[in-house]
């Protein structure tokens, strides 16, 4: 399941979030989009999925043009992919197993739907116990790993995550990028992650790509991120305020 | 061009915006509406929510819909015989009681009330699943959201309307009846023989029309606004403030529509 972005550019009103995004991913790969906040990373997966229409340019996952596809096409373009949503974006009027198995076949019956999403919760290391609870009565790790366990319960071709671990501590943090690691090996998922978490980053990538200003300023392996020689990536790898990155301070 | 046919430009300009905003604001809400009537018709469909609609919008909204009826009715009842008798007409109390409580507050007041309860409730759970990205999860999960939030709730809220005006109506009368024989001298058969007696199979019809209409209304407006709200928590709070506001109004105005067509040529 391949993924080639061409030329694509989404504005909103006269600002220009994308302005010719050249991406591709390969079959099987996990790339990371990095970049600040504001930078469109998630205006570049939803339009991917084909929640947002783009301005120009060219979408085609799997050899289809995404851009084009209406109706019963689109939701079949859809269904190929899983995400998780930087807030979780669980029902909160519905328990947990109901969450984890919306995207599976409702004619399976409560109890076996109920039975898949035990056993997708303990691929995230939650027990059956948490099945019935409702989302607002878990921890944000917790909703997070039920948020991925629903991303992977209906087996996605590719999978989206939105800011994995905004809002995590640093050690359940580093528990979701294990299991995203293992999710997408096990699975055999391609993968595409955008954060400005460069632990996550670090962790998950096969690739890195930088996104700034609507463009992928660079892109390369993982293990070139600290020797790119590009100054926007070092500048944002290195967390410094100065350099080509301006963000504009109005002094106090 | 000199400042004064300037000034003339600028405020043709802004008359233009507003007409073309507010037309553009109609097209999106019938487009939205022609949406939501097809995916409630078309298949795959999801009884379970339906139902669940139809106890949230039907069954939880009798008690203000009946009080309000209740009350209505009996302050009806007590303005016509205190009016009536300056021209001896206070015998005109059943019959004017009926056709005021079924023909128009009946299903405007219950309209309203349920506009009320109905429309800012939905607003603001479709508003709050649309900022929380919930809306865009559906998607990614196989479901369309037209399908499983809109089309049940313009559904039920249709279904369930003229069942709850139906009974606001019986609710309204006895308001009327119970004043009337207890405070104002009626005899009970004498009201309630009178009451028949003027009470017709149109009144009916319409009444339970106009709760439909109201009711695809108040789901439309409540599930629009929702469904479109962005901008955090104040963009939740003006969507259920516009759901409220647009779904009285668009009552009142489909009241008169039909009031005009079933009662006009009269």
């Amino acid at each position: 399941m391949t993924i080639r972005l061409r030329g694509v550019c989404k504005a909103f009103g006269a600002k220009k979030v994308l302005d010719g995004v050249d991406l591709d991913i390969a079959t099987g790969e996990s790339l990371v989009v990095i970049g600040g906040s504001g930078t469109g990373k998630s205006v570049l997966i939803k339009s991917i999925l084909g929640l947002l229409r783009i301005d120009s340019g060219s979408i085609v996952v799997d050899g289809v043009e995404v851009t084009t596809l209406r109706g019963a096409a689109l939701a079949a373009h859809q269904a190929k992919f899983g995400m998780l949503f930087q807030g979780g974006a669980l029902f909160d009027s519905l328990p947990v197993w109901r969450n984890v198995s919306f995207a599976l076949p409702r004619n399976l019956g409560a109890n076996r739907l109920k039975l898949a999403a035990i056993d997708n919760l303990a691929r995230v290391g939650l027990g059956a116990d948490v099945a019935d609870l409702r989302p607002s009565e878990l921890s944000g790790g917790m909703q997070k790993r039920v948020a991925l366990a629903r991303a992977v319960a209906a087996r996605p071709e590719i999978i989206f995550f939105d800011e994995p671990t905004t809002g995590l501590d640093p050690i359940m943090a580093d528990v979701i990028n294990n299991l995203i690691v293992s999710l997408v090996r096990d699975l055999k998922i391609t993968a595409l992650t955008i954060t400005h978490d460069m632990a996550s980053a670090r962790k998950i990538a096969d690739r890195i790509a930088m996104l700034y200003a609507g463009r992928i300023v660079w892109q390369g392996p993982r293990d070139m991120i600290d020797v790119s020689g590009n100054a926007y990536v070092d500048q944002f790898v290195q967390g410094r305020a100065d350099g080509p990155i301006a963000i504009p301070v109005i002094p106090a | 061009m000199t400042g004064f046919s300037h000034d003339i430009v600028g405020v043709l300009r802004a008359i233009g915006r507003f007409i073309l905003g507010g037309l553009a604001s109609i097209g999106r809400v019938v487009l939205f509406a022609g949406r939501a009537v097809a995916h409630a018709v078309l298949p795959p469909y999801y009884p379970a929510r339906l139902i669940e609609q139809i106890v949230v919008i039907g069954w939880f909204s009798l008690p203000v819909v009946g009080l309000t009826a209740l009350f209505t009715g009996a302050a009806l009842a007590q303005q016509i015989f205190i009016g009536g008798s300056r021209f001896n007409a206070a015998a005109t109390v059943p019959a004017v009681t009926v056709i005021a409580i079924v023909r128009e507050l009946g299903p405007v007041l219950g309209g309203l009330m349920v506009a009320g309860r109905v429309s800012s409730a939905m607003a603001a759970e479709l508003g709050t699943m649309r900022v929380t990205e919930q809306i865009d999860a559906l998607t990614t999960l196989r479901t369309d959201p037209f399908r499983y939030l809109i089309a049940p709730r313009v559904l039920a809220a249709t279904l369930v309307m003229p069942f709850l005006v139906l009974v606001s109506n019986i609710i309204g009368v006895l308001g009327g009846f119970v004043l009337a024989t207890t405070r104002l001298g009626f005899n009970a058969a004498e009201y309630l023989n009178r009451t028949m007696a003027y009470l017709k199979a149109d009144d009916v019809v319409s009444s339970l029309v106009k709760a439909a209409v109201f009711g695809f209304i108040i789901a439309l407006m409540g599930c629009y606004h929702g469904f479109n709200s962005n901008g955090g928590a104040e963009g939740v709070g003006k969507a259920t403030t516009s759901a409220v506001v647009s779904a009285f109004i668009l009552i009142l105005m489909a009241n008169l529509v039909i009031t005009v067509i079933v009662f006009g040529g009269r």
